[in-house]
């Protein structure tokens, strides 16, 4: 069985980020894998370790420097990449239904099994990719798992919902997003990276597997407003007031 | 204490007054809660003229005094002895300048230092030393201490970074050594008296310190190692490297055992009781991993990196969790000890043979050759009944490898009785002169270091 795993580079949960009018300043940020991402990965590579998967590629679409996810994937134990280039700004510019069907292409290409993805990327928040690659495939989708089963052909996945938890069965092909609770990736080791640099990797212009419509515009990006401090009100009267006259609540 | 109350509220005001019991019991205590004082009255000034106007009244008075930043000594220093007056130099926390040119900051000695890291950040420096007490800490406590930390392997000790203090005597007088040159060759350096010194000299209220810039990019790496001749090994390659930032042991016996307080922190290594795990970080501007993955591979197979920040974190608070967590295993008995670094594992052996005995670990700043020895027990009793047997070998094993009873956590209470050992005849009585010098009535943190 094959496995594609997408992963989306992002700017590093860790560090505060600079708003400009135009965007996240990207200008020497940190950068690193989609934290739900990487749980696809780890989820993968753990499905090859049980022996229910044979190959696992790793897929990222961006800049050069996007290869940096992919070494990490295939350092976690994918066994080959595909980079498709481009110099568009992935946190905007790249959006969902693109994304969904460049990997639908590449689907079709190679004839994957199973799709994993990250439910969401932490930039742009839009958890649609997944599900868009499975509609425009006609395939049978799982998302926010957190545990996936393999048996003779059929996943069984464990999906958190609002009301808990629910489970779904369907029959591979398909597609699953991947949820904060599924796994916890395990650390790169060095001789794993230094693995990494001779296993295959594939770099394709965008231009050949599908195009940039560019579709939704961002029209502004602002810093959340500054916490104020709290106060300390000594009765419920002073509350009151202060609801009214400063809170203006009513 | 009751009868100088009013002359308290004189020169502090009352709301600069602490007598509640309930508020003074924190400051009564250590946080490991070994020491127990009895102060009556702590009280916060706000400038170092109110300082010097409470030091002058109980140095005529003969009134003895503690003085105490963040309160997060390892030694007992900062806590009453017996009912001393507490001095908190909390609410002295200005920040007062930082000159970009020199980078070298002025700050009133109550700052925390995790504050002085926050106020550097928009400048790209930091401050040159750090501690896991970062939160709580405060700059005039770490001065007092020469707090050493996780820096001292790369930038060297506290004290090359300090260019000017101000001091306030135990006679009340305010000693100006504020200076902000980074060169000044006139006379004795009287400023390096106060450094270390504990509080027992003087009360530190301002500080001119010089800051390192913020490195640009940092990587970790965790090594899993079989044998301590390999982590000596390990640390011989390593000094070679422009780039270390910390260089950081720790026993697999210790971390497997920190693996039920840890939660769900993820794991470098599944940790083994026989292995050793060294965390080395490299800070500095264009890091070429290629070049570390290179020379790190000719010691073992066995090393993780990070990958993003949240990963560097957690392999730091695999290191830094240990010291909270060692108290939770049982009833600890810990020692700060300065050692060739090569006699870490010999030490530990000579201690209790063959390892045995109660459970024993060591950890700590390697790269300085400062150990921290640990003793768990399962009871108070059996701890009381083995300390003074251990204490008298580690302080002669010590002794005998002329290395220090106490790296960097200072003398406080814990380690008194054992200055003459440690100093000798001679450096100890100038070091009393000394004391006699500055504080003739000695009220200033009495039946402390000396």
């Amino acid at each position: 069985m094959k496995v594609l795993v997408a992963v989306k580079r992002v700017v590093d949960s860790g560090i505060k980020v600079r708003v400009k009018p135009e965007g996240i300043d990207l200008q020497g940020v940190k950068m690193t894998i989609n934290p739900f991402c990487e749980i696809a990965v780890e989820e993968a590579v753990r499905l090859k370790e049980k022996k229910l998967i044979a190959e696992i590629v790793a897929v990222t679409i961006g800049p050069k420097q996007g290869a940096e996810s992919l070494r990490h994937a295939l350092a976690l134990g994918a066994d080959k990449a595909i980079h498709v280039t481009t110099e568009a700004r992935i946190d905007q510019t790249v959006q969902p239904l693109d994304v969904a069907n460049i990997l639908a292409k590449l689907v079709e290409r190679d004839n994957y099994n199973l799709v994993l993805m990250g439910k969401q990327s932490i930039d742009d928040d839009f958890n649609q990719t997944g599900q868009m690659v499975a509609g425009l495939l006609d395939w049978p989708q799982a998302t926010f798992a957190s545990n996936i089963q393999i048996t003779d052909g059929i996943a069984q996945v464990v999906r958190e919902i609002d009301g808990g938890l629910q489970t779904v069965k369907f029959k591979l092909p398909g597609v699953i997003t991947c949820d904060l609770r599924l796994n916890q990736p395990r650390f790169a080791s060095v001789p794993n990276i230094m693995k990494a640099k001779s296993k295959p990797l594939e770099t394709i212009p965008l231009e050949k597997l599908g195009k940039l419509h560019n579709s939704i515009q961002i029209t502004k990006t602002e810093a959340p407003s500054i916490r104020k401090g709290g106060a300390i009100v000594e009765n419920v009267d002073v509350l009151l007031q202060k609801l009214r006259n400063e809170a203006k609540l009513f | 204490m009751k009868k100088f109350l009013n002359s308290f509220k004189q020169i502090v005001g009352s709301q600069n007054m602490i007598t509640d019991p309930f508020d003074l019991k924190p400051l009564n205590q250590d946080w490991q809660r070994f020491y127990q004082g009895k102060s009556e009255l702590a009280v916060t000034p706000t400038s170092t003229k109110m300082v010097s106007e409470v030091l002058q009244f109980c140095n005529q008075n003969n009134i003895k005094v503690v003085p105490q930043g963040g309160n997060t000594s390892f030694v007992g220093g900062a806590t009453p002895v017996q009912d001393e007056l507490i001095l908190s130099l909390k609410k002295m926390n200005n920040i007062l300048e930082f000159d970009t040119t020199t980078s070298i900051v002025t700050a009133e000695s109550g700052v925390i230092l995790q504050s002085l890291n926050d106020y550097l950040q928009a400048y790209r420096y930091q401050m040159p030393w750090d501690l896991g007490a970062r939160g709580s800490c405060q700059l005039g406590g770490n001065i007092a201490t020469n707090a050493g930390g996780l820096n001292v392997v790369r930038n060297g000790p506290l004290r090359n970074y300090v260019m000017g203090l101000e001091v306030v005597l135990p006679n009340g007088k305010v000693l100006n050594l504020m200076n902000k040159n980074r060169k000044d060759n006139t006379g004795t350096d009287l400023k390096q008296l106060f450094i270390g010194s504990e509080g027992t000299l003087g009360i530190i209220t301002q500080a001119n310190v010089l800051c390192s810039p913020i490195p640009e990019q940092r990587q970790v790496f965790f090594l899993e190692l079989n044998d301590f001749d390999e982590v000596i090994y390990l640390l011989r390659s390593a000094k070679q490297f422009e780039q270390l930032g910390a260089f950081e042991l720790m026993e697999g016996r210790i971390l497997k055992r920190c693996l039920p307080f840890n939660g769900q922190l993820k794991a470098p290594f599944e940790f083994k009781e026989d292995k050793y795990y060294v965390l080395i970080e490299i800070c500095g501007q264009q890091i070429e991993l290629e070049y570390y993955f290179e020379r790190l591979l000719k010691h073992t197979e066995q090393i993780v990196f990070n990958q993003n920040e949240s990963e560097l974190q957690t392999m730091w608070r695999w290191r830094e969790s240990v010291p909270e967590n060692l108290h939770k295993m049982g009833h600890v008995l810990t020692y700060d000890l300065s050692i060739p670094p090569d006699k870490f594992e010999w030490f530990a052996e000579q201690v209790y043979y063959g390892r045995k005995g109660p459970y024993n670990a060591f950890y700590g700043h390697l790269g300085d050759g400062n150990i921290h020895y640990n003793i768990i027990f399962d009871s108070v009793e059996e701890m009381h009944k083995e300390q003074q047997r251990v204490e008298e070998k580690i302080i002669t094993l010590t002794k005998n490898l002329y290395g220090s009873i106490s790296a960097e956590h200072g003398v406080g209470q814990l380690k008194r009785h054992y200055m003459q050992v440690q100093k000798g005849k001679d450096t100890f009585k100038y070091m009393q002169t000394l004391k006699e010098l500055f504080d003739p009535n000695n009220i200033l943190n009495p039946e402390k270091l000396l």
